[in-house]
């Protein structure tokens, strides 16, 4: 992961862990606990890949290109487990986003 | 032709306007199709177009025929407004003009937020993302809803002059006005309040957005705007708060629907994903073109239109346009996030709110209130993207390009576009939106404007519930009674349409609907003049219980009512174009055999000698501590006369006090109901849940693996809530007994004592939980939980008992034993047994006791020492013969239950041994074949006749789980069964069926009674009582919150009931006033009273004289006839007349707001008109 999007990775880590380990231990939704380990796979693959701008938007594109097909074809609960994912992913654009804006407005 | 002028006026924009002006004429030509009105369900507000009439005022009659705090005060200047401002126009026209400019007014509010974002507009990118913002899925749902129109416009007007206010570099007069006005403008909106705060979400987030460039100005800007929002709204802000404080907290608690977790983020990403959108009701779906959108082209395309906006590919935005697009990013995000809900994974915030934040409960559909944020973030996303786009593209291809995104978008709204949309189909209780109004209902509205009929109480019949439909020729559904619609501004229908809204005054309205033979006496003490027989309601499919036009035309014959007048008539031809599409054949014929050549519509009139008037004195008192529910019983019981007082509720049974202790001696008769003492729960009566599940283990105690789950167990020990640890500690201790029982040859015994601890440390954990907490009967989850210790303690005894541990005489389990029992005492309270009431009485002396409506005697009370006074038992339990036992199959028995009757509460208790593998109970129902035709129909096992047999649900019990070892013996361990149950409606016999799967038969001790409801009360009458002196009464309503009272020929004390429910803030002023030259409007001659034509003054400046007024008999205000409101007049200094001022008191700080609106308004205006002149002077 290029250094510009270094931060994104601790915040995401922090952000998920909380909600996670809430939902897992206090309200006892241990299916969560897979999305995390998820997640953390991904940050960890996406570290490997050391992606650029572009690639980050494609894993995007393709987020939401997977969607329809999985309606399509009815798998529902991978569906909603794909639109976590892509809001997940959404948080992480505009967090990139807001501070390259933040920049360019110094 | 001259070009260039032609140019100068003729723009796209302009062309624009032109094609959406006629684009929406269309639109709405194909939503109303031939219809009247487009109205329907909470949408029958449309229909009240043609009353021009508005109600500025806190108290109002029109929402509830008895009067309520005005809770759609917001409404003032919506629907009421309008049909004045548009009284010109008939109805129908009135609708489609609201609607157009509404529809309208979406584009124009869209395009004002865009051109504020991107002041050169692109065509290009404007049009698709108008067409999402206006046409999508989530706007199906609405179709010409009032509330959620506005709030479309409102929305994106609002966050437009906001985000002008935020960025403007001075302190912005203008736009703060602007933001100001809308505010009231829109202030209807507030009616739906979880719908109008959603405004504010884009508004903080964009302040949160520009955290970092907040200086003093842009605060002060805001700061003026939230000011000056409050400060306008308040005039309905404090009689909405004042709702919410005194009946939403009763109305929350009571069955309050709630879809916080509905729905799915995949579905909400295309503005999909309302509770309903696969839900059927009936014979449809609610929504029938949702098929529409799962269409694979339809996915495709609504995905691409939202996936094109939120990801923007082609990103070349200017630095203006990036904050923007950015901001409506985080919008999006935030939107989806609220629209979530409490669903996983990221509700748990939302779910916290919502169980625990008062007031957050009126978010119980985010979807429906947040998603509108979502889709306006989409849609200016879409805009920006499309821009990005049109910068990219060859001019040659952009219009091609730019049909092919129209054409995508317009897949995506073609149900809206067709109008398909709009409900027109029969479905039960839900009939067209497209609706034309019959015309017995204008004849009806017009005989009470020609015969003068104003200010009366009209009763329909039958009972209107909410959501009920009407077989008018194309059908009609309605929230509310349709006839409310008709009577006029000034006539009222008496309802009760919501059981959970509608207070002690809702009880008693649907008590004479429950009564067999209403009588008309009552209905005229209640003020009820005119009956209105509405044979066209759908009694098949409009709730539970009401009675058809036979039974209804029967009730009113009985009830000896004057018909005055029939509208319409259903004759063979009428009813030929009244939809009727029931699929049973039973219904379908129904409705020709009770309507055939009935009329519509039967106007009647109760003799006007029973009618009490709005305002009179009784004679005499009866005191009761009956609840609301028991007035009609007192009422028709006694046989008292109109000129009564009810006192009711008396008892105040927290306190172990009586209220209004003044008037107990002055009262003729004591009626009262003794309170039952319940315990918190009949121990030996709770039933193992379906929710409940024994634990089932899979790893062996002994392993390493299992330190693991003991780690764990640890782990989740970590809450807050004592109640979540108890819950957790009565899991741990059946999975050590579970352990124990599946691991038993495996474990060795110093294994097993060890697991044997484990599970005494846990249930002593749960003890001492249990110890720690005060009993709460209100609190469901503590009541709940405490069974299941309970019962699952029990069950692990049973279990240890059968173990090979020797465990008998261990201390520790015979220490659980005493807490256990301890714990049922604790149960159990003070209870004196299982019939047990308060007897305390308000006065010494001997009264009359009746149970069950049979008289048991005369016994003396005293106030002091009858706190407790048990009952024999056998005054409520009868014990019912079981007929002999017969053999049904191998291990079955089955026996008749004799004189088994229909709605009856029933007993039934036994013991059985816990040492067979399963014991169960059923009652089996037999119910006559043409009582219920649609039941699996079966031969009778005893008769030969063909019978329908019903296995009650409820009745039907297996003895899940096992209980703990009461008693041995035999070697046999015994444990104790008891339940009650409600027989089910039209039983003809019934049998007890007991299955062992056993050739044994495992019970004994069996007893079946029958439950009498303990109907317990008692009478003492006095022989020496007050009777007071009624004094000449004359009133006049100035308007709904203000009256004119003159009461003469005053001798000794009397009692003033004002026929409205009762409010503290109903106060009586001393004031001179004048019936000048009045001539009298109706006479009571029975009651002394006469009462003054109706007015309707708004302001008056006599109306400040009270201000300074200290209010009389304040103090002896009180409840009467359980809703109204009565004072006791004490005249110890002997006037013998009074001339008073009846008001509702919060309806100064309306007054109050609106001279300071005016005066506000004034030093606006003064203050710009000096600035102007400053100005024009300085030029």
């Amino acid at each position: 992961m290029s250094p510009k999007y270094e931060f994104v990775k601790y915040i995401l880590i922090t952000f998920v862990a909380i909600f996670t380990l809430v939902d897992t231990l206090v309200l006892r939704n241990s299916g969560e606990f897979v999305i995390f380990i998820l997640f953390l796979l991904w940050l960890v693959i996406m570290t490997l890949l050391k992606p650029n701008k572009d690639i980050f938007n494609k894993i995007g594109m393709g987020l939401f290109a997977l969607i329809p097909i999985l309606v399509i074809v009815r798998l529902f609960e991978v569906a909603e487990r794909v639109a976590i994912w892509l809001f997940l992913y959404l948080v992480v654009k505009c967090v990139i986003e807001f501070k390259d804006y933040i920049k360019n407005e110094r | 032709m001259n070009l260039p002028l032609f140019k100068k006026y003729i723009n796209i924009r302009l062309i624009l306007l032109l094609v959406l002006l006629v684009f929406e004429a269309i639109h709405l030509k194909i939503l109303f199709g031939n219809a009247e009105y487009l109205a329907g369900g909470d949408n029958y507000i449309y229909l009240q177009l043609e009353t021009h009439k508005m109600f500025p005022y806190y108290w109002n009659n029109v929402l509830h025929p008895f009067g309520s705090i005005n809770f759609a005060m917001p409404d003032t200047l919506g629907m009421q407004l309008y049909s004045v401002v548009l009284g010109f126009l008939s109805g129908p026209l009135a609708q489609r003009l609201i609607l157009y400019i509404l529809y309208l007014f979406r584009y124009v509010a869209f395009y004002k937020l865009i051109k504020y974002i991107s002041p050169k507009v692109s065509v290009f990118a404007l049009v698709p993302a108008v067409i999402v913002y206006s046409l999508n899925a989530f706007s199906t749902l609405d179709p010409f809803s009032f509330f959620p129109l506005l709030n479309a416009i409102y929305l994106p007007l609002s966050l437009y002059y906001f985000l002008e206010l935020f960025n403007s570099d001075n302190f912005n007069y203008k736009t703060l006005f602007k933001l100001s006005l809308l505010s009231v403008i829109f202030s209807p909106i507030n009616s739906n309040i979880p719908l109008a705060v959603t405004i504010f979400i884009p508004q903080l987030l964009y302040i949160l957005f520009n955290f970092n460039k907040l200086n003093k100005l842009k605060i002060k800007n805001v700061l003026a705007y939230y000011s000056l929002w409050v400060i306008l709204n308040l005039w309905w802000v404090f009689p909405l708060v004042k709702y919410f404080a005194s009946s939403a907290s009763t109305v929350f608690s009571i069955n309050w629907f709630s879809a916080t977790g509905v729905g799915n983020t995949f579905m909400n990403l295309r503005f999909l994903g309302q509770w309903a959108w696969y839900s059927k009701h009936f014979l449809y779906y609610y929504y029938p073109f949702n098929a529409y959108y799962d269409n694979i082209i339809v996915v495709l395309v609504t995905y691409f239109i939202v996936g094109f906006a939120l990801l923007n590919p082609f990103n070349k935005n200017s630095a203006n346009i990036i904050k923007y697009r950015l901001y409506f990013l985080v919008l999006s995000i935030t939107s989806l996030l609220f629209v979530g809900g409490s669903r996983l994974p990221f509700g748990f915030v939302y779910r916290f709110l919502y169980e625990n934040l008062f007031g957050f409960k009126i978010f119980r559909e985010p979807f429906t209130k947040f998603e509108l944020i979502y889709v306006i973030a989409v849609s200016v996303s879409l805009y920006i993207a499309l821009i990005n786009l049109e910068k990219l593209i060859n001019k040659k291809y952009k219009t091609a390009l730019f049909g092919g995104i129209v054409i995508l978008c317009l897949i995506s709204a073609k149900p809206v576009l067709f109008g398909e949309h709009v409900w027109t189909k029969w479905n039960g209780n839900m009939r067209t939106f497209r609706v034309k109004i019959p015309e017995y209902w204008k004849e009806f509205r017009d005989y009470l404007v020609e015969n003068s009929i104003k200010g009366e109480k009209i009763i329909t019949f039958p009972k209107v519930n909410y959501g009920t439909a009407w077989n008018w020729p194309e059908g009609f559904t309605s929230a509310d009674d349709v006839a409310i619609s008709f009577v006029g501004p000034y006539n009222y229908v008496v309802r009760n349409t919501l059981t959970s809204t509608g207070g002690d005054i809702g009880i008693i309205i649907d008590n004479i609907y429950n009564i067999k033979n209403p009588n008309q006496f009552y209905l005229g003490f209640l003020g009820i003049r005119y009956i209105l027989l509405e044979n066209d309601l759908d009694w098949r499919y409009s709730g539970s219980n009401i009675s058809p036009p036979s039974e209804n035309l029967s009730k009113l014959g009985n009830m000896g009512v004057q018909k005055i007048k029939d509208f319409g008539m259903f004759d063979t031809e009428y009813l030929k174009n009244i939809p009727n599409s029931t699929p049973f054949p039973n219904d379908n014929k129904l409705l020709y055999t009770e309507l055939e050549n009935k009329q519509a519509l039967s106007l009647y009139e109760i003799n006007q000698n029973y009618v009490n008037p709005l305002i009179y004195s009784p004679t005499k008192i009866i005191y009761s501590t009956g609840d609301s529910s028991k007035l009609s019983e007192i009422y028709n019981r006694e046989g008292f006369d109109n000129k009564t007082l009810f006192l009711l509720n008396q008892y105040d049974s927290h306190k172990k006090s009586y209220i209004n202790e003044s008037l107990i001696g002055l009262s003729s008769k004591h009626v009262l109901y003794p309170s039952k003492i319940d315990p918190l729960f009949f121990p030996e009566r709770i039933d193992w849940e379906e929710g409940w599940f024994w634990p089932e283990v899979n790893v062996f105690p002994a392993s390493l693996e299992h330190r693991f789950v003991r780690l764990w167990e640890n782990i989740e020990l970590i809450r807050f809530s004592k109640l979540e640890k108890l819950d957790r500690y009565i899991w741990f201790f059946s999975k050590r007994v579970e352990e124990i029982r599946k691991y038993s040859n495996d474990l060795s015994t110093e294994q097993k004592m060890g697991l044997f601890n484990d599970y005494i440390s846990s249930v002593n954990k749960g003890f001492e939980i249990i110890n720690s907490l005060p009993v709460d009967e209100t609190d469901d989850t503590y009541v709940g939980l405490l069974k299941k210790f309970i019962r699952y303690f029990e069950r692990s005894l049973a279990y240890l008992s059968t173990m090979d541990l020797n465990i008998t005489e261990d201390k520790s389990i015979n220490g659980l034993k005493e807490k256990y029992n301890n714990l049922l005492i604790k149960v159990m309270g003070e209870n004196c047994g299982e019939y047990c009431f308060d007897f305390k009485v308000p006065k010494n002396g001997s009264y009359k006791l009746n149970v069950n409506n049979n008289d048991i005697g005369v016994g003396d009370l005293t106030v002091e020492n009858k706190d407790y006074a048990p009952l024999r038992p056998e005054l409520f339990l009868e014990k019912i013969e079981i007929g002999e036992w017969k053999d049904f199959g191998i291990t079955s028995k089955f026996a008749e239950i004799k004189n088994f009757l229909s709605n009856q509460k029933y007993k039934i208790k036994f013991d059985y041994k816990t040492n067979v593998p399963k014991t169960s109970v059923s009652i089996v129902e037999e119910i006559s074949a043409e009582k219920k035709t649609d039941a699996i129909q079966k031969k009778s096992s005893f008769e030969e006749d063909l019978h329908v047999f019903d296995i009650n649900p409820i009745n039907n019990e297996g003895l899940k789980g096992t209980r703990y070892c009461i008693y041995l013996e035999d070697g046999s361990c015994y444990s104790h069964f008891e339940t009650i149950f409600t027989s089910k409606n039209d039983i003809q016999n019934a049998i007890l069926l007991l299955e062992f799967e056993t050739t044994e038969n495992t019970v004994k001790n069996l007893q079946i009674q029958r439950v009498y409801e303990p109907k317990v009360n008692l009478v003492r009458s006095e022989e020496e009582f007050t009777e007071f002196n009624i004094p000449n009464i004359a009133y006049q309503k100035l308007n709904p919150t203000r009256y004119k009272v003159l009461v003469e020929n005053i001798k000794g004390d009397f009692i003033l009931v004002f026929n409205q429910n009762f409010d503290k803030k109903w106060k009586l002023f001393q004031q001179s006033i004048i019936f000048s030259g009045e001539e009298t409007a109706k006479d009571f001659p029975n009651y002394k009273v006469t009462e003054k034509p109706v007015k309707d003054i708004f302001w008056d400046m006599s109306f400040v004289k009270t201000l300074i007024k200290k209010p009389v008999s304040d103090n002896n205000h009180f409840i009467a006839n359980g809703f109204a409101n009565g004072w006791y007049f004490k005249n110890d200094s002997g006037v013998v007349k009074l001339e008073l001022i009846l008001e509702y008191t919060p309806q100064r700080y309306f007054y109050f707001l609106l001279a300071g609106y005016i005066l506000m308004i004034s030093v606006i205006v003064g203050v710009v008109t000096v600035k102007l002149y400053k100005i024009k002077k300085s030029k």
